[in-house]
């Protein structure tokens, strides 16, 4: 009896102890910046705004000084025309593309600040930023520089809409609205064209698409990722729409050979090299997979590399989109005008001239 | 008023086991008694029972005090028990060890004083072994260890001294000297000692009195200041069966019959 | 050798290990990113004027993490010896009670379920999550009814055992990008995100856990003997058993709730302390806690200067720690041929 009421009490422990843990109340905030309605130029300074997590953040002038602490935000300053303002950065950007295109002269001159979760407060305060942009992983050092008088606001681009809202709020305290204003309405405008460009394919024309993570073609995006959006947006079905969850998740040859796609989409890794882990020629060597429509007709795709993740929410993400829609349907829109509006956005908001022939080739 | 240490109707059983059957006796201050058997007759688990390692039924009386369901401080102000082999590997000088004697005396947080420590340094000089007291516990000989431990029994001072095959692990030479140093203790502070053996020869040699155990229940005991070689060869043949015994002036010699 | 020698040799060592302590700890208050000139350090101890940055930095980031590296080496490397001691084990470190388990597993439970979770929710988790554990591994212990110290081996290696495999299974679940990586980050310990606050938060745990086990360390050196004749000397040994576990949690949860797993320094640092001294007893504890702050205040440096960006301490612990008793190995077989 004693024994049962100890081994009893034990357990209340443990289901005390995840109870307390799992606390409600404590419920995300909104991903929409508190923004007026129209941006303009009539932005007066001190400035409050919220942040992605609706803490208030105040600035005192424009910033000048800018420290992002991991790639999205470095890359949406390069794109709103910030990068002279940059005073520091994540770690490795000599590693991603994207810096060496836009702003090689960033590599090896401006502050390291380490990673989200490792992120270095005291390399940050050295390079005496007026404005600290940090992702939802680094909340918490935001909140100590925010203890040590220094405007940090945190971002949440996990979905289109918080992209949008991410920059926004960028160009307001950078001074940078216009620029990040031309920036939205171009995405509107793809958005729109993709839609009118897909508008008439008929459901069965629309193939099976099965997106692979970057670390192995075994994981899929699920229902509720971003890139089952981009998928349907372009025209395609997302093969992994029947599971739940919204980020990447492990299957086995089994489920994938049910799911039987009739294309493959490996994505661009968005970290270091933008190399995938995997290519598509060990995906249609794979003995398991060769009764899969994809591998029969060849249909596994790399998405280039070389630029950006087009496949996730950065700043150049509705490349993706389009990309994903000429590869699905050539009939209604080729690579050769993907190639073209894809240099058209990098000289318009990267001011560089791309290089596509590996995309058209 | 009965003996110093007095045992009524003591049971003790692991488990659903009953290993000891209802053994009682007294033991008087200044009384060197020896618990005899052979192995698995509970000489030991009485000993363990007495000093609440294990449960056990009836009485465990120590000068007018019930043991049964003391804590361990208050017990270890009654009796001091003395291991088969110290179980301290060493790391402690031969002095700490004694000082550790004074637990029971000591408040929780209490530290042993200057006093205490010179208690234990002449608690090892009345036993002749102050020359180690600085020395690795680890380092010297079992029997020198075990000469310690008595230093530290001295120390902890409570009239009750059980002992468990405390020669163990000692050499013919050694365990003379122990046992001898036992029994001086036992006379000159008036203790209660009873103490488990294996050979019967010591046992006949230092103690006052035999308790004969065998199966769990006491089938004899043996005074040895008034037995006589018939009443000796008896009893412990009920133990170890056919046995020649010599008779040496007032001692006794004890061999197995081929 | 006699008495007096051995008692300045003790001295003399304590001596060194404590200037080496001090040494490691001004030479921490005086690295990191961002540039505080000793100049500036001794101005501010003077209370002359400085800049308003230079001094936050100094007293919300630098000195706070000095400290912190201070006490959790002090905290691992006392625990340790404690543990080694009272387990009769020498493979006995902080985590052999199920606290550093208990610990991950709290901060595991935090990230996952608390979508807000911020360090100061997960640092709460995991040092609810140790305390728990160790309660778990005594009420388990209780429930075998075996009152044998290594009952409580086993049943930490038991609550140990559950808390990875739940682990495993939220981190199957967890999302790889912010979750899963947040938790792996964990396990690898830092120093890198303590402030002023946190430090102040945990330090009163700390100083009681700290306090109770040194008073109490009469009790810890008698419980090196076996738990019988540990009883027959008069040592309580179930409360007092129990009162030296809660406060040694209470040391090693307070710190790693916030600095994550710092593995290998509360292993190392109590053999090292035993092979220098030639015993294994309170002055051990003690010499166990000054290593273990020297160790673990040089990994620490070395994470902020080895590296563009910081490394995890476990990683450094290790090739700290590993040398030094290496070198003390060595020299006791030296010693004895």
């Amino acid at each position: 009896m004693k024994k049962l009421l100890s081994l009893a009490l034990a357990l209340i422990m443990v289901i005390a102890m995840l109870a307390s843990c799992t606390k409600p109340g404590l419920k995300n905030p909104t991903l929409e910046p508190d923004i007026d309605e129209t941006p303009s130029n009539t932005t007066v300074f001190p400035l409050t705004v919220k942040d992605q997590l609706g803490n208030e953040v105040t600035i005192e002038h424009v910033a000048e000084r800018i420290v992002s602490g991991y790639y999205i935000s470095s890359s949406t300053c390069i794109a709103l025309g910030l990068k002279d303002k940059l005073v520091a950065t994540e770690e490795k950007i000599d590693k991603r593309p994207i810096y060496k295109l836009a702003a090689p002269e960033l590599i090896g001159t401006i502050g390291n600040v380490g990673s989200a979760k490792a992120f270095d407060l005291e390399a940050c305060i050295d390079a005496e930023p007026d404005l600290v942009i940090l992702p939802k992983k680094a909340k918490d050092y935001a909140a100590t520089l925010a203890e040590m008088g220094i405007p940090a606001i945190v971002v949440n681009p996990e979905s289109h809409e918080g992209l949008v809202g991410m920059i926004t709020l960028i160009g307001r305290l950078t001074g940078a609205e216009e620029k990040a204003a031309a920036l939205i309405s171009y995405y509107d405008k793809v958005m729109k064209k993709v839609e009118e460009l897909t508008a008439n394919i008929a459901d069965a024309d629309k193939p099976t698409v099965y997106i692979c993570g970057t670390s192995s073609y075994l994981t899929t995006a699920p229902k509720d990722m971003y890139q089952a959006s981009v998928i349907a947006s372009a025209g395609g079905k997302n093969a992994g729409d029947f599971l739940e969850g919204d980020s990447w998740l492990d299957i086995s040859y089994e489920q994938l050979i049910a799911m039987n796609p009739d294309v493959i989409i490996i994505p661009t890794n968005n970290m270091a090299n933008g190399q995938p882990d995997f290519t598509a020629d060990e995906v249609l060597a794979d003995e398991q997979l060769k009764e899969i429509i994809a591998v029969k007709n060849g249909a596994v795709y790399n998405m280039p590399t070389g630029f950006e993740a087009w496949d996730s929410p950065v700043p150049s993400g509705v490349l993706g989109m389009l990309w994903m829609t000429a590869k699905l349907h050539p009939e209604v829109y080729t690579m050769e005008e993907f190639a073209a509006d894809a240099a058209d956005f990098y000289k318009t908001f990267y001011g560089f001239d791309m290089d596509t022939s590996s995309i058209v080739g | 008023m009965s003996g110093l240490l007095s045992l009524k109707g003591v049971y003790i059983s692991y488990g659903k086991n009953e290993i000891v059957h209802g053994v009682s006796f007294d033991m008087n201050g200044g009384e060197f008694c020896a618990l005899l058997g052979l192995n698995g007759s509970g000489k030991t688990t009485i000993l363990h029972a007495c000093c609440g390692f294990i449960p056990m039924e009836g009485r465990c009386i120590v000068a007018d005090t019930e043991c049964k369901g003391l804590n361990e401080k208050k017990r270890a102000k009654l009796i001091s028990f003395i291991p088969q082999v110290c179980s301290l590997q060493g790391g402690r000088t031969a002095l700490d060890v004694v000082l550790m004697g004074f637990n029971a005396q000591l408040g929780l947080l209490e530290f042993p004083s200057a006093v205490h420590k010179r208690a234990a340094l002449a608690a090892m000089e009345r036993l002749n072994c102050a020359e180690f007291a600085e020395k690795d516990f680890g380092t010297l000989s079992q029997g020198q260890r075990q000469i310690v431990i008595l230093a530290r029994c001295i120390v902890q001072d409570s009239p009750v001294m059980l002992m468990d095959e405390p020669d163990n692990a000692l050499d013919f030479l050694n365990r003379h000297m122990v046992l001898s140093k036992i029994r001086e203790l036992i006379k000159e502070e008036n203790k209660a000692g009873l103490i488990t053996l294996h050979d019967p020869n010591f046992a006949m040699a230092y103690c006052d009195r035999l308790l004969l155990l065998k199966e769990g229940r006491l089938v004899g005991e043996l005074n040895m200041r008034s037995a006589k070689s018939d009443e000796l060869k008896e009893k412990l043949s009920l133990i170890y069966g056919d046995i020649e015994l010599q008779q040496n002036g007032n001692n006794f010699l004890m061999g197995k019959a081929l | 050798m006699n008495k007096k020698a051995k008692n300045r040799l003790t001295s003399i060592l304590f001596a060194v290990i404590t200037a080496a302590v001090i040494t490691v700890a001004v030479i921490s208050v005086c690295v990191g990113k961002y540039s505080i000139t000793v100049a500036d350090i001794r101005g501010m101890l003077m209370g002359e004027q400085v800049p308003e940055m230079t001094r936050r930095v100094f007293t919300t980031l630098r000195l706070p993490r000095t400290v912190m590296a201070l006490i959790a080496g002090v905290g691992l490397g006392i625990a340790g010896s404690v543990y080694q001691i009272i387990f009769k084990n020498p493979l006995a470190s902080p985590d052999i009670i199920g606290i550093a388990g208990g610990a991950n597993l709290g901060a595991a439970v935090t990230i996952v379920s608390v979508s807000t979770s911020g360090m100061l929710a997960i640092a709460a988790g995991a040092f609810w999550g140790g305390l728990t554990a160790v309660v778990c591994v005594m009420l388990l212990v209780k429930a075998t009814r075996s009152r044998s110290t290594s009952t409580y081996v086993l049943a930490g290696i038991v609550i140990n055992a559950i808390s990875k495999g739940i682990i495993m299974a939220l981190k199957y679940f967890a999302d790889p990008e912010n979750e899963l990586a947040a938790m792996e980050y964990w396990e690898m310990g830092t120093f890198g995100n303590t402030t002023m606050s946190k430090l102040l938060s945990i330090l009163p745990m700390f100083l009681i856990g700290l306090v109770g086990i040194l008073l109490l360390r009469r009790q810890i050196e008698l419980m090196s003997l076996s738990d019988n004749e540990c009883r027959a000397l008069g040592v309580r040994l179930r409360p007092v058993r129990a009162a030296v576990l809660v406060l040694s949690t209470l040391m090693v949860g307070s710190v790693i709730s916030v600095t994550g797993l710092i593995s290998f320094a509360g292993l190392i640092a109590p053999h090292t302390a035993r092979l220098m001294l030639h015993r294994n007893d309170s002055t051990t504890i003690i010499m166990s806690g000054l290593v273990g702050a020297f160790v673990v205040l040089m990994a620490d440096i070395l994470a902020r200067v080895l590296y563009s960006a910081e490394l995890p301490i476990s990683i450094l612990t290790t090739v700290i720690g590993v040398p030094i008793l290496v070198y003390f190995l060595c020299k006791r077989g030296k010693d004895a041929a």
